[in-house]
């Protein structure tokens, strides 16, 4: 190698080392299966525990919301402390914040939608708001799968929305179509999320990254 | 020509982590750059002693925390060698 390869070369390798840390300090992916998890057990006892009581159904969704944030907050804990850091780096807060925000959101308006027996649209509103907090979270840390994820979601959703306001079919927690939109929410706020997170560990392992 | 102290991959990239981030834990120093404690302690040791980097070594209940700080005289040497650098380049 020429003297002038050998300088390149390092210029290149000391262009790639000047990250920010907010940069090369992880996301703990292993936060998406756990949402996944209470996402699946969410849809399945949402329309059961608000038929039983209102305060009943609010109590149980925000309890289940809690547990995510508590688990969350401890996977990114975990994963600052294989890095001495001892605080929650600028990118973590946001994420937390921004599902923080939108669940506190739904809690309550899927809280009056419960009162007025609109099963459907409680998924869809779901579905379509934290899709919004994927869409987010993915433009932040640059994960196109989730974006996408996010865009075909929220455009899922509002085609549900058309198609269930125009055959009339929010109202009852038995129909078919309630069924279909249980099944989508599983699909698209359970399955997809967590088989990104799952592609997003395998990449930065083979590219010997940094994230966890 | 070069500073012989920057001009070796590990402690220029040590370097360039350190002055976006003007202090990183010994920790996220070794998984940023890949190398091991013994190999990035020795790096550091001899930036330390050129006055390059401060290392502070504390204690967070009852584990020991070494943080990593970049002095200015240490700033002043990495922009001297980026500026070497590209002085080389533009020349040849």
């Amino acid at each position: 190698m020429s003297e002038k390869e050998e300088v390149l070369r390092q210029i290149s390798e000391i262009k790639n080392h000047l990250v920010d840390k907010e940069t090369f300090f992880p996301y703990n992916y292993n936060a998406c299966h756990a949402w996944a998890i209470i996402a699946v057990v969410m849809t399945l006892v949402m329309i059961p525990a608000y038929e039983y009581s209102t305060v009943f159904g609010a109590g149980l969704i925000f309890a289940l919301v809690t547990i995510g944030f508590v688990v969350e907050g401890s996977l990114t804990k975990k994963v600052n402390e294989r890095y001495d850091i001892d605080d929650c780096t600028k990118r973590q807060q946001f994420i937390m914040k921004n599902f923080l925000m939108i669940s506190l959101f739904l809690i309550i308006l899927t809280t009056i939608l419960a009162m007025h027996q609109l099963h459907a649209l409680i998924f869809l509103s779901w579905l379509f708001l934290i899709s919004m907090g994927y869409f987010a979270v993915g433009f932040v840390l640059n994960i196109k799968a989730f974006t996408q994820m996010a865009k075909f979601n929220m455009i899922l959703s509002l085609v549900l929305l058309v198609v269930g306001a125009y055959f009339d079919l929010f109202v009852g927690s038995d129909s078919l179509f309630v069924t279909l939109t249980q099944a989508v929410v599983i699909f698209g706020l359970a399955v997809a999320p967590s088989w990104i997170a799952r592609k997003q560990q395998k990449d930065e392992i083979s590219s010997g990254s940094c994230s966890v | 020509m070069f500073d012989p102290l920057l001009h070796q991959p590990v402690r220029s990239k040590l370097l360039s982590a350190l002055i976006t981030n003007d202090e990183l834990p010994f920790i996220a120093l070794k998984e940023s750059l890949k190398v091991t404690d013994g190999n990035l302690s020795s790096h550091l040791s001899k930036l330390e002693k050129e006055e390059y980097v401060l290392i502070e070594k504390t204690f967070v209940g009852k584990r020991p925390k070494t943080v990593v700080h970049i002095t200015a005289k240490g700033k002043k040497a990495f922009a001297e060698y980026i500026e070497a650098l590209k002085k080389f380049i533009e020349e040849n």
